[in-house]
């Protein structure tokens, strides 16, 4: 393999081998849905040739030296529109190897135990009674090898543990659904699939509970969110904006982007981390074979960092951050996050919202989006904050805004921090679902703008 | 594949291989550059076995190497969920949609890499601060299905499809337009005809206007369209149905919509992107009417919702990656109006166009709910558009909003995405009073 790529006619060219095998069990309502092995084999070349790339994947390991032709090829075509030179920024040549330490390995479980550990979660949903009506546990775990050498000399071999998953459970009454959920995920421990009985009975109470909750009332409203909403309002809002290969060719967004710039107020503090043993983000090296880092995004509200590619840091003329991941062998790497996290302030929940009339707090998400200037949200639940107390639960809570009005209207930032990690993940191009982290505190945030009947 | 069954029947009572590789030949210009080609390469082999009435399921992507798999797919089946369905038995003579373009299998890089070049130099002629973008993909596959009771089929198909547009930064104001257009045949697709539309609405959208909180009649783009109709789509799904999960289970042959409304699967229309000589269970491709004149009069159905439901499957069989076979739409086509798109946009004399919806697909699909932070709209005032409106949340229920807010669908139809679905072909819809919140 470190053959492959040396002494050819590119000024960079990379091949990464991959062998995964991935168990996925499926409960929905009272049937098993899916259970099943798959075993995903394959590899690509990708080739540098005067700022052009070229990339060839295969799941047939022949005639490597062909494909090596035919990514260069590529480049070269590319290479002859751009007629630039090749900027990657410096990386140490790496020689390493990086083996999986488990806490609780779940290979340790035969197939059958995983099959009753989470037939016993979806009984107690089944079980619950009431308007509950079925459910939905859906548990994916991944073993990763990934060889990787490049044409500078660096040879890695990585292991990776990806396990997720999501237990729901669903009310339905008169054509209304709801649902309540719980969510777990780790890179190094089946432990956190464990002992779930009481969130699952939490999920249940909560689905029951929505359907009895009104819809939202639309408007703008001062909001309270939860670390797992902050943490993914971090990742959509400020994350996918601070992805090297949004800006670095694109002059008006990096006049917008440019260090230094304030983005908020001094409490707030954003950063993305490779380094947190145990979180679905965690990765010692990206796909580009450097080794990552806690990135400073934001420090003390001002813009002080990105996350790159070797590519796009050596075209801004700034530091590789390890943060060029690939889905799998089916893709180029691209600047991705890892774990992104909000830094803990001083405020307590009390200081928050003593003084709120009318507000919601907001729970939970499932799932948002942003197109660089606005985002996104849908809640899993919310309480209506009136004279400074939480009052009734609402539902159908979706959350909207601008994302550099709304960094600004950050005012409270939680001394609580809490390491959140979930089932699902970023997706980016067709690259998605790569797992990543969201860690974070409670937040205050002024005037954001709800969906719904006003 | 016949020695995959062969081996795998040494160990189970039955068995069926799904087999599928394809050639994906993508192009992107990003920052109006060309950026990447590539070529992906790829097989699948996926096998499901019945052993002791119960399911294994396995998949690889190695094709010398089916002793795993099949050790992988009778180990899960000790484990596995029930066999209560049947494989389909014996050969059937499977339609011939026209699926094939022998122009999409020979088309060399170089033509898509000019195609690509060309709409990005067709946008940066008027708007040369814009960074345009595209991604253009040619795709040639080959599907095999094959089990134990005797079931055979295969099809070869072609795809040509993508998306190009451009971001217009200043200071923090972004302003992102795109179109999409895809189809099996190289003479269907024209991405040359969409620059225009391209262009307008980089021109309005240059401009920000105010909207004051409230309802408005909203013009919704094929694109957005994709977003209102996702809810439908994910309640007539035969897994959704049987597991409870679809309020409409006791619904066929109600009214549930305006009569104006037809929505069709059609898995056999020539020239269709999602069109399948068969679903990967190896039941024929067919249409499906699924609401007719705002009735429900079908579900979609893999073979085990078709038999927990004790309905006949549907063709809507299909794999997702590795994920065993689901009910999943083909061609999802929501039938045309009779009005044009000029007339459905000259009557609205204070309302809205939205074209992008965000997030809109986040909300719970089963009650309805589409709620979305406009990401791309304009604001209409006696049929024209004014400007772009931002910063605003859209929200219908849209199984509420296809009986009670309809006010048309236009004659035009664009093939577009949607969102975890697929490629559905779509009309314009008009829609009265929805809800649009803004800050104050």
């Amino acid at each position: 393999m470190r053959e492959t790529v040396k002494n050819k006619n590119a000024d960079y060219l990379e091949i990464r081998v991959e062998e995964s095998h991935s168990t996925r069990l499926v409960f929905r309502g009272p049937a098993l849905d899916d259970l099943s092995q798959s075993i995903d084999y394959g590899g690509n070349i990708r080739a540098l040739v005067n700022g052009g790339w070229g990339f060839v994947s295969f799941n047939k390991l022949e005639d490597l030296e062909a494909k090596v032709q035919q990514a260069i090829t590529q480049a070269q075509i590319i290479g002859e529109t751009r007629k630039e030179r090749s900027t990657l920024a410096p990386a140490p040549v790496v020689r390493d190897e990086v083996r999986l330490e488990l806490k609780k390995d779940p290979c340790h479980y035969a197939l059958e135990e995983k099959k009753a550990i989470f037939e016993d979660y979806n009984k107690a949903i089944l079980a619950y009674g009431g308007p509950i009506t079925t459910s939905s546990v859906v548990y994916i775990d991944k073993f990763s090898t990934i060889h990787f050498a490049n044409s500078e000399g660096t040879y890695i071999l990585q292991e990776k543990l990806d396990l997720s998953g999501s237990i729901s459970a669903v009310a339905t009454r008169e054509g209304l659904t709801q649902t309540g959920r719980t969510s777990f995920g780790s890179s190094d421990d089946f432990g956190v699939a464990l002992g779930l009985e009481s969130k699952v009975e939490d999920a249940c109470q909560e689905a029951v509970d929505l359907l009895n909750a009104p819809v939202v009332k639309g408007g703008e409203y001062t909001v309270i969110v939860d670390p797992k909403l902050a943490g993914i309002f971090a990742h959509e809002a400020f994350g996918h904006l601070s992805e090297g290969d949004n800006v670095y060719e694109n002059k008006q967004l990096q006049k917008v982007m440019t260090l230094g710039t304030r983005f908020g107020g001094d409490h707030l503090t954003i950063y993305d981390s490779g380094l947190d043993k145990g979180a679905r983000g965690y990765l010692k090296y990206d796909d580009e074979g450097v080794a990552t880092e806690r990135t400073d995004l934001i420090r003390d509200g001002i813009l002080v960092g990105r996350l790159h590619s070797r590519e796009t840091a050596g075209k801004m003329g700034e530091e590789v951050t390890g943060s060029a991941r690939a889905l799998n062998y089916r893709f180029p790497p691209i600047c991705r996050m890892r774990n992104t996290c909000i830094a803990p302030g001083e405020a307590t929940f009390e200081d928050m919202i003593k003084d709120i009339k009318l507000g919601l707090y907001v729970l939970d998400s499932y799932g948002g989006q942003t197109n660089g200037e606005m985002f996104t949200f849908s809640a899993g639940k919310a309480y209506m904050i009136r004279d400074g107390g939480l009052a009734e639960l609402v539902r159908d809570v979706n959350l909207t805004g601008n994302v550099f009005t709304t960094l600004k209207n950050i005012d409270m930032i939680g001394k609580d921090f809490t390491a959140f990690e979930a089932a699902g993940g970023c997706g980016k191009g067709q690259q998605g679902p790569l797992p990543t982290s969201e860690w974070a505190p409670h937040l205050r945030i002024q005037k954001v703008v709800i969906g719904g009947e006003g | 594949m016949e020695k995959i069954i062969k081996a795998a029947l040494k160990k189970c009572e039955k068995a069926e291989v799904y087999y599928h590789q394809s050639t994906t030949t993508p192009v992107s210009f990003q920052n109006s550059k060309l950026k990447s080609l590539q070529t992906k390469g790829e097989q699948l082999i996926c096998l499901r076995v019945v052993k002791d009435g119960k399911i294994g399921y396995a998949t690889t992507t190695r094709a010398d190497d089916y002793q795993d798999l099949i050790d992988n797919a009778i180990a899960v089946a000790q484990f596995g969920g029930d066999y209560n369905f049947e494989f389909p038995a014996g050969k059937v003579e499977l339609p011939a949609p026209n699926i094939f373009d022998e122009a999409v299998e020979e088309m060399k890089v170089e033509a898509i890499v000019e195609t690509g070049q060309g709409l990005i130099d067709s946008i940066n002629a008027e708007f040369p601060e814009a960074n345009g973008f595209a991604s253009l993909e040619r795709d040639v596959s080959q599907v095999r299905v094959l089990n134990s009771e005797g079931r055979e089929g295969s099809y070869s198909k072609t795809t040509y499809s993508g998306y190009f547009g451009a971001v217009i930064v200043e200071g923090q104001n972004m302003l992102q337009v795109y179109a999409v257009d895809g189809s099996t045949h190289l003479s269907e697709v024209s991405f040359e005809d969409k620059v225009e539309e391209v262009l307008e609405d980089l021109r309005i959208g240059q401009e920000n206007v105010d909207l004051r909180q409230g309802t408005y009649p909203v013009l919704l783009t094929p694109m957005a369209v994709g977003d209102l109709i996702a809810p439908v789509i994910a309640c007539v799904n035969g897994r959704a149905v049987e597991k409870g999960m679809s309020p409409w289970a006791d619904k066929l042959s109600e009214d549930l919509f305006n009569p104006a409304i037809t929505l069709v699967d059609n898995g056999i229309e020539d020239l269709g992107p999602g069109s399948i000589a068969m679903d990967s269970e190896g039941i024929p491709g067919q249409r499906t009417e699924i609401i007719k004149e705002g009735q429900l009069t079908s579900f979609i159905h893999d073979l085990r919702s078709a038999a927990a439901l004790k309905m006949e499957p549907t063709g809507n069989g299909l794999r997702r990656g590795t994920s065993a076979p689901s009910p999943t739409g083909s061609n999802m086509m929501l039938l045309p109006g009779d009005r044009p798109y000029a007339d459905l946009m000259a009557s609205i004399d204070q309302g809205l166009v939205v074209d992008a919806l965000m997030g809109a697909w986040a909300g719970n699909p089963y009650a309805g709910e589409v709620s979305g932070n406009i990401a791309l709209g304009f604001k209409v005032e006696k049929g024209k558009k004014v400007g772009r409106v931002k910063d605003c949340m859209f929200s219908v229920n849209a199984l509420k909003a296809l009986k009670e807010k309809l006010l048309g669908l236009s004659q035009e139809t664009r093939w577009t995405q949607i969102f975890g679905t697929g490629l559905a072909n779509l009309p314009y819809v008009l829609l009265d009073g929805v809800n649009i919140s803004t800050k104050s």
